[in-house]
């Protein structure tokens, strides 16, 4: 009975045996990239290269990129990849000329928003001018700075405030040298914080200033058929003040929630969106951007202002963003019936940005869905975002709402949305925003 | 020469089926329900298409398609999603993970070689420049 018994054990040794010799090499891919970020190449283990030598005088240097109000959720995780490649490769080309560079340790990155970069002290090249760690920090900050605005241009870098600092770690006997380092890190990482939380004080009370002056500005976008040129009607957006650091909306939203004036400057937002109607938006449809906390104000529920938006403009189609949907809640859904019965249409803005499913769009039952310009950017080349736009098509379909595809820029998208079956576009191909906006002939789809 | 797709699928019976459809249609196709035989194969012998599931045991498509991007070999090489989660936040993952596209289950056999001859048309251009 014995040996028969021995031929399925040993089958299954064999198996086992292969398996064995095969985890390793699967375990070491999988380690790999759970140890090193694919946008920067950095490693996301602060002394994986350090080896367990003790540094008699280790130098720290962490670069923060600004924290404001969650620059990725604003701009998007394509934009910010950009962000992070172009910080990465900034300190790669600046370590090399650095005096401290002789004694480049490592540099990693905090799987967030910041890289921190360590250094032998004791060989650092000697008679050089250059000073000290914490101007070499400053030096590799501006430099970070300056390549993300060359790369990206000044709006999208404007509330990327770079900040860095430097620390000087002496090595302690008495404590283990990956905690005393991992201590270094966060200390290093709090004086950004410091430093970031003072700056941010300062623009809080700079947007206080545009609010209490009123000096916000509103701009209007056509929105247009795709096919013919048609214009469906504007979409209102909101400008702070010319050439001042918050002209922006996405800078002046990312402030007031810092500072919590979100409903301050919307309700003003709204004010001025209403006394300043260009001639060509009456008569066509007005696309207003709102947030379900001021529709859900009883300052804006009020019959009487109700009534007064009805009057300055009769013909208004209300934006929720997709990323902020609140449809489960019944008292929403009261409040959506009572605007609806005012006289207010609903579109759902960013729609396709992933923030919810597809069944809160279900739910408000819009008349517009307008994609995410994310979407639209370069879908022409990217069989993904295509994939994403005719479901958004499918879904509109299905519930009688028409799509808007946002942030056209180039004929090839425009083709591509068109055999999507897009009905309205918005976006520079069709006329920039502008406070008496100019509607721009469509070209001719290329075939 | 005709283009070579890998295709893995835990559900042995998707293998044989998308392997049914893409031969009939003149490609050289290999598959497995194996997610790390799949990654050796695919890693030692690089072919011109990976088509993969994501909810796998062990390892997810996602994160071979994330291991596939990281080295030289297969980091070009187009990866199609094939997978019955349809949802867009699923498809933004596949496009973050570096995904070339996506294709929701059930699909019909004609969209999935449609797809994979414009893919595996793209890395050809790709070789020859």
């Amino acid at each position: 009975m014995k040996p028969t018994r021995r031929v399925p054990l040993r089958i299954v040794s064999r198996q086992a045996a292969v398996e064995v010799a095969a985890v390793p090499e699967i375990e070491k891919l999988r380690l790999e990239s759970l140890l090193h970020d694919p946008v920067t190449g950095l490693t996301l283990h602060p002394f994986a290269d350090l080896k367990g030598e003790r540094v008699a005088n280790l130098g720290v240097v962490y670069v923060q990129l600004g924290r404001f109000a969650g620059v990725e959720s604003l701009y998007g995780w394509e934009l910010y990849d950009r962000i992070l490649r172009v910080t990465a490769a900034s300190l790669r080309e600046d370590l090399a000329a650095s005096p401290f560079a002789p004694g480049f340790l490592s540099m990693s990155f905090n799987g967030s928003d910041g890289v921190f970069m360590l250094f032998d002290l004791a060989r650092r090249t000697p008679n050089r001018r250059g000073g000290t760690l914490e101007s070499e920090a400053s030096r590799l900050r501006v430099g970070v700075v300056r390549r993300l605005k060359q790369a990206l241009g000044r709006s999208s870098v404007d509330l990327m405030h770079v900040h860095a600092t430097a620390l000087a770690v002496p090595d302690d006997p008495r404590v283990r040298p990956g905690r005393n380092l991992m201590r270094a890190l966060a200390e290093a990482s709090r004086l950004a914080d410091a430093r970031e939380s003072g700056e941010k004080k300062g623009f809080v009370e700079r947007l206080k200033a545009i609010l209490s002056g009123k000096k916000l500005r509103a701009v209007f976008q056509p929105i247009v058929a795709v096919k013919t040129g048609d214009v469906l009607g504007y979409e209102a957006l909101i400008r702070g003040p010319q050439d001042h650091e918050l002209e922006m909306p996405d800078d002046l939203f990312a402030v007031a929630r810092e500072g919590d004036l979100l409903l301050e400057l919307e309700s003003l937002c709204v004010e001025t969106v209403f006394s300043s109607l260009p001639r060509v938006a009456r008569g066509k449809r007005l696309f207003v951007n709102a947030s379900s906390r001021l529709l859900t104000h009883s300052v804006f529920l009020d019959d009487r202002n109700l009534a007064e938006m009805t009057r300055a403009h009769g013909d208004v189609v209300l934006e929720l963003s997709e990323k902020e949907v609140v449809f489960n809640y019944p008292a929403f859904r009261e409040v959506v019936a009572r605007l609806r019965a005012a006289g207010f249409g609903f579109a759902i803005d960013d729609a396709g940005s992933g923030y919810s499913g597809l069944e809160s769009i279900v739910q408000l039952r819009p008349e517009y869905v307008k994609v995410a310009h994310t979407l639209v950017s370069g879908l022409h080349v990217d069989r993904i975002k295509r994939e994403i736009v005719g479901s958004l098509a499918a879904l509109a379909r299905r519930i009688d709402a028409q799509l808007i595809a946002e942030g056209i820029e180039d004929p090839a998208e425009l083709a591509s949305l068109e055999e999507l079956g897009v009905e309205w576009g918005q976006g520079y191909l069709f006329g920039r925003p502008a406070a008496r906006p100019v509607v721009l002939r469509p070209p001719v789809p290329r075939r | 020469m005709s283009a070579r797709v890998f295709v893995l699928d835990d559900d042995p019976a998707m293998v044989e089926a998308v392997m049914a459809v893409l031969v009939h249609d003149g490609f050289e196709v290999d598959g497995t329900s194996d997610a790390a035989s799949a990654l050796r194969t695919v890693l030692r012998n690089p072919p011109d298409l990976v088509v993969l599931d994501v909810n796998m045991p062990g390892l997810t498509g996602w994160e071979i398609c994330d291991i596939l991007r990281r080295q030289p070999a297969t980091a070009a090489v187009p990866v199609l999603f094939l997978t019955g989660r349809g949802e867009v936040a699923d498809r933004i993952t596949a496009m973050q993970v570096g995904g070339t596209d996506h294709l929701t289950k059930p699909f019909r056999a004609e969209e999935l070689r449609a797809r994979a001859r414009v893919l595996t048309g793209r890395a050809a251009a790709k070789g020859v420049r």
